[in-house]
């Protein structure tokens, strides 16, 4: 266990968020200041000041520092990354501009493919080719590669990207290409798809390692900048950065396989929920964190977020799926809509209220903000509807202006549509409910879950006012906002564990497969992620390993992932797995296809090591109970109702371990506010969690 | 809706989320529980939410364009062979007949009766392209729709919840693979199960007796808009003729667009009186595609139900290539149906310049078929694009997919699935229509094979010789080529490709838009 204090740092889109907890005494710090873009390290340095100077603590204190960043997401969405060069297997340079030849829109027909990371100019070829079994057809032609290497110089790259035909079956060719650059291009970066992402087709591979080279040269002067800035402070604690998936890594690692943080933030925000679950012993969690332009959501499986290898970055569209670059990497498996806070409402051509996907941004922010913006937003409506107040938001700093929240209401809906201001409110903020329960009902259909038996992890700025709203839509039962909810990814950054995902592909039927090879891969996946893990100080003694498969019946699009046995796989091990995969497989289809042969593609090995902080033991049982006493009470409306009633208002800080709060009601922090709706019981947990009850029949 | 009641659920905006929310998940678990490449890697499918009288209500977000407006016409022919009395909960339904649904056997209709109670109040169906139906290998080759596999008639696939095991073991018995084909029909059966779940505890949470009031509020919306879009458009006559490579003689598409007021009538009089080769379009599929056509060209945005259709009547000649008499062949139906948007387009582009897009490649289909070195057989399809045509102030997209929308394989999949060496795949340089906007380019892909044996390889490749026109003063595309080692080939037919050989693809690259600068004649 460390000493001293643990520091959280997340550079989000307009903010960076700072936590701070002491690892002896649990005194917890937040600090927040705004994103320094151009140079994001300078915000990231300002919050450490910031943090230090609230807990006047000094900087050699710090014992750890655990770090989220947007860095990677915005440089390819705002195509910011380096000039990148791409060399493929002879016949195939046009890979990125081929893609799928799908479209992600069937009746627009103005819609544009995102444009690839590397220009055509910039597209290289060489001759060599691998069989499918990895064997080689033709040898690497070293002097076309030479060739090659000049012309990347001449085109004025920055960094390269290797992806040849079948290099996850055999990287040999491709460890070579990068050698000959090296010679003849000095230290340019160079990522090879068989390091990246060693897995089937080619189109997501070369995308994948053309964003990983796109991104590396940024992260590393990043991260430079970063490190230096906290040596020259005297900080001298171990940096680890969180990954997509989840896990913390090395800076080293980081900048070697920079996509993979690409997820940073939303993804400690996943585990900030995941970590609510085990603390709740919860086995099934949709976490929810709504911001000021979209939320997201995500499923909590036993504690541990679920993982997809299906993601794209910077759509064109934005929540348009399909319309993005395919990242083939481990993410967090979330899904992102197109509603916050900040969410613009407009009637639609069909005289319909429409919410979102585009929002206000923070400047001007919406109408109620005050600094004349004119669209009616998400949270003029809350406010109208009494769940914010004009004095405390953001504990207070930043006062509300309701007449300008009316007015936009009025202008943007009210009028056209003949209804009252309050009733249209209602109507915004049922709507933008009910379509992120959409969203997150097709999110868990789509992965094989029925929704209805999940609790909700809500957080996030906006999170704990509409958590409520969309955990009965969903008709959940239970939905809990844990502490600092509306910092909620910083807060995950102080809880993740140290993980590390490596796969490998090797396709064969159950039956016939080469056991020993499979063996051999699991030892050197095994042998990387243990460097990687302990460079995140983790013991050897600490590192736990858990092996899977995805399989499936063949021919059969859609793998399963299978848990194997933690060694030893051999001949005799073919009918225990298959076993395995047919009861996995009959309980998402109800029913197996008892002659069909099963095949394995991927080979995953996922290395675990204790979280840095690990939390006090989790007291979440609650104490004798006792109804709280609110602090004042102000006008609320909630469906159903015919006008405003008078509703109690609670501050959080002085609700304690059992005190009880029936809905209607709030609660507010400085961060958020949440909303408790008519039927709704809470009560304050151990932990200072809001566990709040939904009752059975009552409407969103 | 009740205009008292402030309740979230019920007002419309919500309940219409939500329907097409269902429709998506119904297709999302098609896609999740499906055996074959078709359905899962290119999502060859529909899925859709009916009421009572059989009008769709929603359809999934994703689908085929061929598919989506098929789906909707053929449910009504269910709903007419199977009057409400003498459905049950529990049944479910079938047929593959071309000319009720989507115009080839291998598209598998199945629809789901969904009852409240003992009341029907809808129905969840689906509609999806089947790996193998039996007869001939997926071909325009066919002389008559007896040869082109099995034909399911309207049949209860489930009576009463009970398994129609003599059916099941018919179909079975019929197709090359029964078990990604028998894999995928039930994928299809249970997401529909899925949907109808959703349906009714949807109602009885917003307690509906019936879907009839939602049903007309939600088409009456989406067909007054249709009508305000008509409007906007000036009234008059347009027409266009298109030339196509026809399986060995060209032939072409005839369309009259008259615009009056809000409505429009599609007339395809003079179109090419139907061939004894399997590329005829029924009825439905060229309804289908007028449809989705018009869709494109006038409310891409609104959601799609029967509503959009309803200001919208289509024309055809009986017995011609756009209204097939049985029992002709139909097998690839697409490869005269695919022609009908850009029939439209043309039509319209002097009216509409702003929207249309200029002819775009055809999808080619190989399907490569013979024995590993193992001995063991194979047969593999592949789909492959050109380009698409350009617009007003955009250039086209090279390598896409449209009208349909199927994507590619991996060559590194092909290669694991079949042993063929894949040469290049690359777009083809100037194969684009030059304009003011320039078409998307085609793709050139050439294999060889990896055994020592030959292998037969079948041909559905269009636009040979008919390529992309360019619109308003714009080039056209180049043609689409199919060759061996050097020479062409049938683009219709079967060959053998032996060992060594290289198979050459190429397919067309799209329309330009507007004269190209400089250009002294523009």
């Amino acid at each position: 266990m460390v000493d001293g204090w643990i520091l959280g740092v997340d550079i989000g889109g307009t903010f960076t968020d700072v936590v701070m907890v002491n690892s002896k005494s649990r005194e917890m710090k937040r600090f927040k200041c705004l994103t320094t873009p151009d140079e994001p390290a300078r915000g990231a340095l300002e919050g450490v000041d910031g943090v230090l100077a609230e807990a006047s603590a000094k900087p050699g204190g710090i014992s750890v520092l655990m770090h989220a960043t947007t860095l990677v997401s915005n440089a390819l969405i705002e195509r910011k990354g380096a000039s990148t060069a791409l060399i493929s297997t002879k016949g195939f340079r046009d890979v990125l501009s081929i893609g799928r030849e799908k479209k992600f829109d069937i009746y627009d027909l103005q819609i544009e493919r995102p444009m690839p990371l590397v220009p055509d100019r910039l597209s290289f070829e060489v001759s060599e080719r691998l069989a499918p079994d990895g064997s080689v057809v033709d040898a690497l032609d070293e002097q076309s590669v030479i060739e090659v290497a000049n012309a990347i110089r001449k085109g004025g790259a920055e960094a390269v990207a290797v992806c040849l035909l079948h290099s996850y079956m055999n990287g040999a060719h491709e460890a070579r290409v990068r050698q000959l650059l090296q010679e003849h291009l000095g230290g340019m970066p160079v990522s090879l798809s068989s390091e990246v992402l060693p897995e089937l087709r080619e189109y997501e591979r070369a995308s994948t390692t053309a964003a990983n080279a796109y991104v590396q040269p940024l992260i590393a002067v990043y991260l430079q900048q970063f490190v230096d800035g906290l040596k020259q402070r005297g900080v001298n604690a171990s940096l680890f950065v969180m990954l997509s998936e989840g896990g913390m890594a090395a800076p080293d690692v980081v900048r070697r396989l920079a996509v993979r943080i690409c997820e940073s933030g939303p993804a400690a925000g996943a585990v900030t929920a995941a970590s609510v679950a085990s603390q709740r012993k919860l086995p099934r969690v949709l976490s929810f964190d709504m911001g000021g332009t979209t939320a997201k959501t995500a499923l909590i499986h036993d504690g541990a977020p679920e993982i997809t290898m299906d993601f794209e970055v910077a759509r064109t569209y934005r929540f348009k799926k399909g319309s993005g670059l395919p990242l083939r990497v481990p993410v967090v498996d979330l899904i992102e809509i197109g509603a916050g806070g900040g969410s613009i409402v407009r009637i639609d051509e069909l005289g319909l209220v429409k919410v979102g996907p585009d929002s206000v941004g923070a400047d001007p922010g919406p109408a109620c903000y005050g600094h004349g913006g004119e669209h009616a937003t998400v949270t003029d409506a809350d406010l109208v509807l009494g769940y914010l107040d004009v004095n405390s938001f953001l504990g207070g700093r930043m006062h509300l202006d309701s007449d300008a929240a009316r007015k936009a209401i009025e202008r943007a809906v009210a009028k056209p549509l003949g209804i009252s201001v309050n009733e249209a409110a209602l109507r915004i903020h049922s709507i933008v409910n009910e379509n992120m329960a959409s969203a997150s009902r097709v999110q868990a259909v789509e992965r094989g879950h029925d929704p209805a038996g999940y609790s909700m992890v809500g957080f996030g700025g906006a999170g704990p006012v509409h958590a409520f709203g969309v955990a009965r839509c969903l008709r959940l039962r239970t939905l809990i906002i844990p502490p600092s909810a509306g910092l909620g990814s910083a807060v995950g950054l102080l809880l993740a564990p140290r993980t590390f995902r490596l796969s490998r592909t090797f396709i064969g039927s159950l039956d016939r497969l080469d056991w020993r090879r499979v063996e051999a891969l699991f030892a050197e996946m095994a042998k990387e992620a243990t460097v990687a893990l302990r460079s995140a100080g983790v013991a050897n003694s600490e590192i736990t390993l858990h092996r899977t498969a995805d399989m499936r019946y063949r021919g059969q699009r859609k793998e399963l992932t299978v848990d194997l046995p933690s060694s030893g796989l051999k001949v005799d091990s073919a009918g225990a797995l298959r076993k395995s995969f047919e009861k996995l497989y009959a309980k998402i289809y109800h029913r197996t296809h008892d002659d069909h042969p099963i095949e394995a593609l991927a080979w995953r090995l996922i290395a675990k090591g204790p979280p840095i902080s690990k939390q006090t033991r989790a007291r979440s049982r609650t104490v004798r109970t006792q109804k709280a006493k609110p602090q004042s009470s102000r006008p609320m409306l909630f469906a159903g109702w015919s006008r405003p009633r008078n509703c109690e208002v609670y501050t959080r800080y002085v609700l304690k371990n059992g005190y009880t709060v029936a809905g209607p009601a709030v609660i507010e922090e400085i961060e958020s506010t949440t909303v408790i709706g008519p039927g709704g019981k809470a009560i304050i947990d151990g932990v200072g969690n809001i566990v709040v009850t939904l009752s059975g029949t009552d409407q969103a | 809706m009740s205009k008292k009641s402030n309740s979230a659920a019920t007002q419309l905006e919500v309940a219409w989320n939500t329907l097409i929310s269902i429709a998506t998940e119904q297709a999302a678990a098609m896609v999740n529980s499906s055996f074959s490449a078709v359905l899962g890697e290119m999502e060859d499918l529909s899925a859709g939410v009916f009421d009572a009288s059989g009008t769709m209500m929603a359809q999934s977000v994703q689908g085929a364009p061929g598919h989506l407006g098929s789906l909707s016409l053929g449910v009504k022919h269910f709903c007419t062979a199977f009057p409400i009395k003498t459905l049950k909960p529990g049944d479910v339904l079938i047929t593959n007949d071309p000319w009720l649904v989507s115009g080839h056997k291998h598209d598998i209709t199945v629809v789901t009766p969904v009852f409240l109670g003992k009341t029907l109040v809808g129905f969840t169906a689906s509609n999806c392209h089947t790996v193998d139906i039996g007869g001939r290998i997926f071909s325009a080759a066919g002389t008559d729709v007896y040869e082109e596999g099995l034909q399911i008639p309207l049949l209860k696939l489930f009576d009463a919840g009970k398994r129609n095991n003599q059916l099941f073991t018919i179909i079975q018995e019929n197709v090359r693979s029964p078990d990604l084909v028998i894999g995928d029909l039930m994928a299809q059966v249970s997401a529909n199960e899925t949907a109808a779940r959703r349906l009714t505890e949807f109602m009885r949470e917003n307690g509906l007796k019936n879907l009839r009031r939602l049903s007309l509020a939600i088409t009456g919306r989406t067909e007054r808009f249709m009508r305000q879009a008509i409007s906007a458009v000036p009234d008059g006559e347009y027409s266009d003729r298109i030339v196509l490579d026809g399986f060995d003689l060209p032939l072409h598409i005839e369309v009259k667009l008259t615009v009056k007021g809000d409505r429009i009538i599609v007339d395809y009089e003079g179109t090419s009186p139907q061939v004894a080769r399997g590329i005829n379009s029924v009825l439905n599929f060229t309804r289908a595609f007028t449809y989705y056509a018009l869709k494109c060209l006038l409310a891409p945005d609104s959601p799609n139900n029967d509503g959009s259709f309803s200001p919208i009547e289509v024309r055809a000649p009986e017995g011609s290539i756009v209204h097939a008499r049985y029992p002709a062949a139909v097998g690839g139906r697409h490869l005269v149906g695919l022609y009908i948007p850009f029939a439209i387009f043309g039509a319209m582009k002097e009216i509409l310049p702003e929207r249309v897009v200029a002819d775009s490649s055809v999808l080619s289909a190989v399907t490569l078929n013979g024995l590993d070195n193992a001995g063991k057989p194979y047969v593999f399809t592949f789909f492959s694009s050109g380009g698409m045509g350009a617009r007003a102030g955009k250039h086209g997209m090279s390598a896409t997919a449209f009208p349909s929308n199927v994507a590619n394989v991996p060559i590194e999949i092909m290669e694991q699935s079949i042993p063929v060496l894949i040469l290049k795949r690359e777009i083809i340089a100037d194969s684009y229509g030059h304009g003011q906007y320039r078409g998307g380019s085609g793709q050139r892909i050439a294999l060889t094979l990896r055994t020592q044996t030959a292998a037969s390889v079948s041909c559905m490749v269009e636009r040979t010789t008919s390529a992309p026109r360019g619109f308003l003063g714009g080039g056209s595309g180049h043609a689409a080529r199919l060759l061996i080692d050097d020479a062409s080939i049938d683009p219709k037919k079967s060959h053998v490709l032996k060992k060594d050989q290289v198979l050459v693809l190429e397919t067309p690259g799209g329309g330009g838009y507007g004269p190209e600068k400089g250009d002294p004649h523009g």
